[in-house]
């Protein structure tokens, strides 16, 4: 079988704008609302967002910059020159098990949501497979193809992510917004660390930016890619709280989901209006999913020059299952994306400063003996 | 090679495509359109039994227009169970059923006075319709006279189901005598913070026809119903929290009656003396109305009298029922733990556990009411006869 070839297999600088959002938006935009009433007052937790958000623009614009000052070169090529060959495997090594970790929990949670608001009795493990497969299947095509799904889809979630937004207008309530800056520093501290765990995924910028043919406006155009994601995340939280209130926000398992549900349209079709959301959502995770997956394929090829693609996927997608089955229920479900962002945090943020300092020493060092 | 390939494709395909677990074809399920809880007994040692009615929706009781003249059958049917829990009580339902009960069309909830009146019944209830899955954050909740089940079986001319016609009753009113319909997704938020709140208050006027009768004001503090506001005590509430939207009001315009059309109606509520031991609050009442009915020989050019007897009017109304939450119920079914909450968050946060209960500062505190009301409309006539006398 040959599979389908693009006109341009070229990766562009917009393609990056458009693949952190997909990559960022994900299951998190569930759960974020919640996890942010929790521990502030009304709709203070605005802040938060978007604190933790410009923090997490600093990085993403360092792990692009990063990237763009190799043009051409993997990961792997330019970390083993800058901090010797055996520290770069064990990044790229931890790097790719962070993209499987992903996948997993990406596939884990779709398969946990859809079994409790869709199918009752369709066992999880079903459900998860055939994720799973639709998810194989993206990733052996062309990575262009990947990009392409991106700008396909992610219009899409933000189109139906407004409309939810405008038509829940009808619910809000005044006194749901008030009263504003009563959370105290530690309620603030505790957002920004809970809502930074939305925004992991920016470490695919590793991996991508390579791929890009002039990456020399790929950081800005990073940096767009996130702050919509920031400024969707602050427009749903708040929508949340106006209609739910603090108080219930905090106790809602999925707000955003009970958000879908909440709109009343007349005319009796839209009245099921969580069924687009629930499409539209699924198609968010899934972009998220195959990206992470694919960076892995792409962390694997270059530590082994010459595995194929295939190859890789083959290996993969076992352990990937086996991965999202480990969770019982659903606090260590909750564990493991937890688990994640730390991953993340712990691993993306240090290797990035570390790695970027290193080469603008370098490079400094160069300069200087010309 | 290529033939192997298409087979295995294939064979992936029917598994994996062919069925679905979850498919109940649409003549299998039940929708359930309204739900009855009434009290059946309560036992000695505090633990209530109850009894949920189903409204079932019989799909081919429905018919047509055209098919109305034979239809004898009819178009719901209501089963009914008791036990501890809702949920047991409906695995018991759905045993007497021929098909799977379904509730996503659920539109009503029913709620019998003397079942709201017992201490934390009600929170426990609703517990079940704001877990499960299938339930919407829509749904409606009512508080009954007599037995909730017996509202299920008044079936008027025009609908054909019950609940159906609680429902758009619900949805549709336009009397300054009603409370907006009160969403299962707000009470949830009620009940989160322990605020008082009206429900609709429902009574049986005769086999075809049910009564929005007021409001039943739930303490969120004791958990439970503790007093009936009637028809004019709701207009009064309604005119206080500023959220009437159409609706007359009866005024007296120098001995003879009038009517006026309430068609803006909006609050500002400002706290002024903060003492928490003698709390004062300003309420200005802003409203617009038109004439819609006068007996009255004075013209309807004079809008100044009748402006001043409705802001007369409008004052005893709100004043009554303020005294009446005050003093007989000492609950707070204004809403004005949310304002305090929003605006004055610190004071809050100190006697948001004595509000309505203990210290209960809400009956304590002051209310100075000022109405601003325009009459700028008097319909489409000036005099409808010759006048009489005078």
């Amino acid at each position: 079988m040959s599979s389908f070839q693009y006109g341009d297999e070229q990766v562009r600088d917009r393609d990056i704008m458009v693949a952190i959002p997909s990559m960022v938006i994900a299951v998190g935009i569930l759960t974020l609302p919640r996890n942010m009433a929790q521990v502030t007052v009304a709709v203070d937790g605005w802040v938060s967002i978007v604190i933790s958000g410009g923090i997490v623009i600093v990085f993403t614009w360092m792990a692009a910059k990063l990237s763009s000052l190799f043009p051409g070169q993997s990961f792997f090529t330019y970390a083993s020159n800058l901090v010797t060959k055996p520290i770069a495997v064990m990044l790229t090594f931890l790097l790719l098990l962070q993209g499987l970790l992903i996948t997993a929990f990406e596939i884990r949670a779709v398969a946990d949501i859809s079994h409790q608001y869709l199918f009752d009795k369709t066992p999880i493990e079903v459900v998860a497979l055939t994720i799973l497969l639709v998810i194989i299947y993206a990733v052996s095509g062309s990575r262009a193809g990947i990009f392409r799904l991106n700008s396909l889809f992610l219009p899409m979630i933000f189109l139906v992510s407004l409309v939810i937004i405008l038509v829940s207008i009808a619910y809000f309530k005044m006194e749901h917004i008030l009263p504003v800056f009563k959370t105290d520093i530690n309620g603030f501290w505790e957002g920004i660390k809970l809502s930074s765990f939305s925004y992991t995924g920016f470490g695919i910028l590793l991996f991508y930016i390579p791929y890009v043919k002039s990456p020399r406006k790929t950081p800005l155009k990073a940096v767009t890619g996130m702050s919509w994601a920031i400024v969707l995340y602050v427009l749903l939280y708040f929508t949340c709280i106006a209609v739910f209130g603090d108080v219930a926000t905090a106790n809602i398992n999925f707000p955003t989901i009970e958000l879908a549900r909440a709109v009343e349209l007349p005319g009796g079709f839209f009245v099921r209006f969580e069924s687009i959301f629930f499409v539209i959502w699924i198609m968010a995770v899934f972009t998220t999913a195959v990206m992470a997956f694919d960076a892995s394929v792409i962390a694997l090829q270059s530590l082994f020059k010459g595995i194929r693609k295939f190859t890789a996927i083959l290996i993969y997608s076992p352990t990937i299952y086996l991965i999202s089955t480990i969770p019982e229920n659903f606090l260590e479900v909750r564990m493991l994306s937890e688990l994640i962002s730390f991953y993340e945090i712990a691993l993306v943020v240090p290797v990035t400063v570390l790695l970027l300092a290193i080469a603008k020493g370098k490079g400094e060092k160069n300069s200087g003996r010309e | 090679m290529a033939g192997n390939k298409v087979f295995f494709l294939l064979c992936c395909c029917s598994i994996l495509l062919t069925g679905c677990w979850d498919s109940v074809e649409l003549e299998e399920r039940s929708f359930i359109y309204g739900i009855a809880i009434d009290l059946a007994e309560k036992e000695p040692g505090g633990e209530n039994i109850l009894t949920m009615t189903d409204q079932i929706v019989v799909p081919a009781g429905l018919g047509g227009i055209t098919n109305n003249g034979n239809s004898e059958q009819q178009a719901y049917r209501n089963i009914a169970k008791s036990g501890k829990t809702l949920v047991d009580i409906n695995r018991e339902l759905s045993r007497v059923t021929n098909r799977t009960l379904y509730a996503q069309q659920l539109n009503v909830i029913l709620l019998s006075e003397e079942a709201a009146n017992q201490p934390g019944l009600l929170k426990d209830a609703l517990d079940v319709f704001i877990r499960e899955r299938e339930m919407r954050r829509g749904i409606r909740l009512v508080i009954t006279k007599g037995k909730a089940s017996d509202f299920l079986e008044i079936k008027p001319e025009d609908v054909q189901i019950p609940s159906e016609y609680i429902h758009l009753m619900l949805k549709n009113k336009r009397n300054a005598g009603t409370i907006t319909p009160l969403r299962i997704g707000e009470v949830h938020d009620f009940l989160l913070r322990g605020y008082s709140f009206p429900i609709p208050y429902l009574v049986i006027l005769d086999d075809q026809n049910i009564e929005y009768a007021g409001a039943a004001a739930y303490n969120g503090k004791r958990e439970q119903v503790v007093g009936i506001v009637n028809g004019e005590e709701t207009k009064g509430l309604g005119l206080f929290t500023g959220k009437i939207s159409g609706g007359s009001i009866e005024i007296d315009v120098e001995g003879e009656k009038a009517a006026i059309d309430i068609m803006e109606n909006a609050k500002s509520l400002r706290l002024s003396g903060k003492d928490k031991e003698n709390l004062t609050f300003n309420v200005d009442l802003n409203i617009t109305a038109s004439i819609a009915e006068t007996m009255s020989p004075v013209a309807v050019t004079n809008l100044e009298k009748y402006e001043k007897a409705a802001r007369e009017r409008v004052q005893e109304l709100a004043e009554e029922t303020i005294a009446k939450a005050q003093n007989e119920f000492a609950t707070d079914i204004f809403g004005i733990s949310s304002y305090l909450n929003g605006h004055h968050y610190n004071l809050w946060q100190e006697i948001k556990e004595d509000w309505d209960t203990g210290e209960n500062y809400f009956s304590r505190s002051e209310f100075h009411i000022r109405v601003n009301i325009s009459v700028n409309h008097p319909g489409n006539t000036n005099k409808t006869h010759k006048e009489g006398k005078g």
